[in-house]
Parts: structure tokens; sequence; C-alpha cells
């Protein structure tokens, strides 16, 4: 294997390790319906944190133009997060968050949490068995 | 006692001795000393500290053509178990080496049980030398019936009557290995999983071979390789999976709709 060739099987390696960490966030059903191409960072206002298997999902209320909308944030397992630092008690209403989600295909204002970046600073993933990707997360909001 | 009778007994009696000289060679019974598979464990996934690399799926998979038509299936979300919460992947599946959710070996002479923190899952494997049903009286579950056997320090595990999944994404956390594109590995109730488990690493590491063959679905038996840690910081979570079954989780159900523009 010359330099060059090498260099790009790491690149690749890489890349492979990458695109499989983002999919680590998938257990319980297939995530087809979102666009695992697209980030999309969203700042609002949570509403409801519903810590619950099989997904733990943020109600998150966002301004759109001037208008208020209410995104659906679908996390990992609380069990499978809990191993991440998060905790029932992380989010409640009314607090500001940060985060980083793939949008679902259909325009639905649903996603899929990539990151989460709290008020004080902190990031946390969305609860797979990898490491949260903090590379791409968004400033507290 | 007449020259029949006598025949009959001696003939008794000379099993009887046949079968107690084979003893020695027959189904091991007990575990071997030291050799106990109880306490958490949970699949290596990529973990670089682990010398051990869980096996791929074969490419391509050896499908006869049900198999490529029940993959496809089970590709389709609105077929997805896991969506409506049930326990697809059965007993392979769920013992996938994957990172999510760990599992939890309770090992007593007669019976391993495993608790999979997923669904709440219960599997029994009999070590008390019962054989597994007739096919008249087998019915299917989900975890289907497995009976084990010691050979050496390795248990070796036998599961007939496992209703029909996909070994890989649907309510299979195999999914995360193989990604969403990748082709399904369906299963039937034609399945006869074989596996043999052992401890590694002074019993830090529990291997499963797993033997998949279903002649509806595949030409030929393979065998994947399946590792997991022992993980006693890894505190089995309670997992109630129909807590909150959200439309976009379900591909059974009408999602909601984007905005008008």
């Amino acid at each position: 294997m010359d330099s060059a060739t090498r260099t790009a099987y790491w690149c690749f390696a890489a890349f492979a390790i990458v695109a499989l960490d983002a999919r680590e966030v998938a257990a319980h059903h297939s995530f087809a319906a979102f666009d695992r191409d697209r980030n999309v960072i969203l700042t609002g206002t949570v509403k409801e944190f519903q810590w619950t298997n099989p997904h733990a999902w943020i109600q998150v209320v966002v301004s759109d133009g001037g208008e208020q909308r209410e995104w659906s944030i679908e996390a990992g397992s609380p069990n499978m997060m809990a191993r991440q630092g998060w905790k029932s008690r992380t989010l409640k209403p009314g607090d500001k968050i940060a985060l980083v989600m793939h949008p679902m295909v259909s325009g639905a204002p649903v996603g899929s949490l990539v990151s989460a970046t709290l008020a004080d600073g902190t990031v946390l993933g969305p609860g797979g068995a990898a490491a949260p990707s903090t590379g791409n997360a968004p400033p507290p909001p | 006692m007449s020259a029949s009778t006598c025949r009959r007994f001696c003939i008794a009696a000379a099993l009887a001795a046949g079968v107690a000289a084979a003893a020695p060679t027959a189904a091991q019974t007990a575990a071997p000393a030291g050799v106990d598979f109880t306490g958490i464990w949970l699949g290596i996934g990529d973990n670089p500290d682990v010398p051990y690399r869980n096996s791929p799926f074969p490419v391509p998979p050896p499908f006869t053509e049900k198999g490529r038509e029940l993959s496809q299936y089970w590709s389709d979300p609105s077929n997805n178990l896991g969506a409506r919460c049930l326990p697809g992947g059965g007993p392979a599946g769920q013992m996938n080496g994957g990172t999510f959710f760990p599992m939890e070996f309770i090992q007593r002479p007669e019976q391993i049980t495993i608790l999979f923190e997923l669904m709440q899952q219960v599997r029994r494997v009999f070590l008390d030398g019962r054989a597994h049903p007739a096919l008249d009286d087998l019915e299917q579950s989900w975890m289907g019936h497995s009976i084990g056997r010691w050979e050496g320090t390795t248990l070796v595990v036998d599961t007939v009557g496992v209703k029909a999944g996909s070994l890989n994404g649907s309510g299979s956390s195999v999914v995360a290995r193989t990604g969403d594109r990748d082709a399904r590995m369906p299963y039937t109730e034609t399945l006869h999983l074989t596996e043999r488990m052992r401890l590694l690493d002074d019993g830090q590491i529990l291997e499963t071979e797993q033997t998949i063959d279903d002649p509806t679905v595949y030409t030929a038996p393979y065998t994947l390789k399946r590792y997991f840690k022992r993980s006693p910081e890894t505190p089995i979570i309670e997992y109630i999976c129909t807590e909150n079954i959200r439309p976009e989780d379900d591909g059974s159900q009408p999602l909601p709709q984007a905005k008008p523009e």
C-alpha cells in the first residue's frame, strides 16, 4: 500500500467510524424517516422533557420568524442516556437549550437529536453507545 | 426365572451397563469448577481496548429466494417489530455484541437465566438434561426453547422454536452495527441456533459463537462471533418499552404533518 493509498484508506476508515457513530443513536427502530445528512441547529425553550422508553423526547419551542413553533426532538433510550450523564431532571420546562438534530425528511417539525447544549454549557449526546459527538455542538443558548 | 425371562433380563442389564459405561462421555451436566457466567455483560461494540471483534454478517448473505423476500420485508419500517415494542432479533439478535443494552447472566447448576435490559426480556437455558419438546408440542416464542450442556469449559446451547424476525434492525440493537441500509438477516420458525459460549481473559470476556442454521432463508449455515465485557459498573436499568410509543416511532402510524407552506 503506497502512502497516498494509505492516507485515503485512513480517511475512509475515519469517515466510516464517524458514520457508524452517527448511526449509534438508533437502537429501537429504523431512523429512516430522518435525514441523517442534514444537521440543523435549533435554539429554544424546553416545553416538556419526556424521560420515557423506548425513547426520550424533548419538546422545544423555537421562534421562527416571530412565530412560535414547537419541535419534537427524539433522543435515545433513557437507559443509554443515563450512561452518558443525562438524568430525568437534566431538563425542565422553561430551560433554554441549543441542539443539533437531523430533521425529518417529510418536513414535519420533528428531529433526531445529535447533541444538546445546556444553558451552563454542558454538552450531552443523544444517548448512544459512543461518546457524545461534541465536535459540532452549538454554543450555549 | 425362565430362560427367556433371563435373556430379557440379561439384555436389559447389559444395556444398563452399556449406558453406565458410556456415561462419562455423555452430556456433562455440571459447570466446571470456577466457570461462572453470572454477572452483567455489555457488548464490546468497537471498544478499542478489547482485542476481539464481533463478526460482520456474511456478504453477500447466502439467501434462498424466500430469504431475499423476507430480508426485504424486514427492511420496511412499517414491519419493524421493535417500533411496536416487540422483541425482534430473538436470542441471537439480542446477544449481538452491541453496546447499547447490558444483559445479566444468573448461573445455577440446572439453569442459566439471561435478563436483557432491552425490553426486559428473559431467556432461560435449561441445563437439567431435558430435551426440546416434540415438534407437535413445540410452541413458538420470541426467545425460543433453549437447552444447554457443558463441553469442558464451553457451554453449548441449542435453541429451536423461535418466532420469525430479523437478526438486525427490527427490535434488535444490531441495527447500530449494520446500518439501516444494510440487508436484514431474517430467520423463521425453522431456525436451529447453536451457541458455544465460553469465558476468556480470566473471566472478563464472554465469547459466544452463534451458528445460524435456517434452511428456509439461507442456503448454508453461517457462524458469527459475539463478545461481551464483564461490566459490573453498568447496572441494569428498568425498560418499559410501551411507556411512550409515539407516531413518529411507529411505522404503522401516520406521521405528523409537515407545516403547510
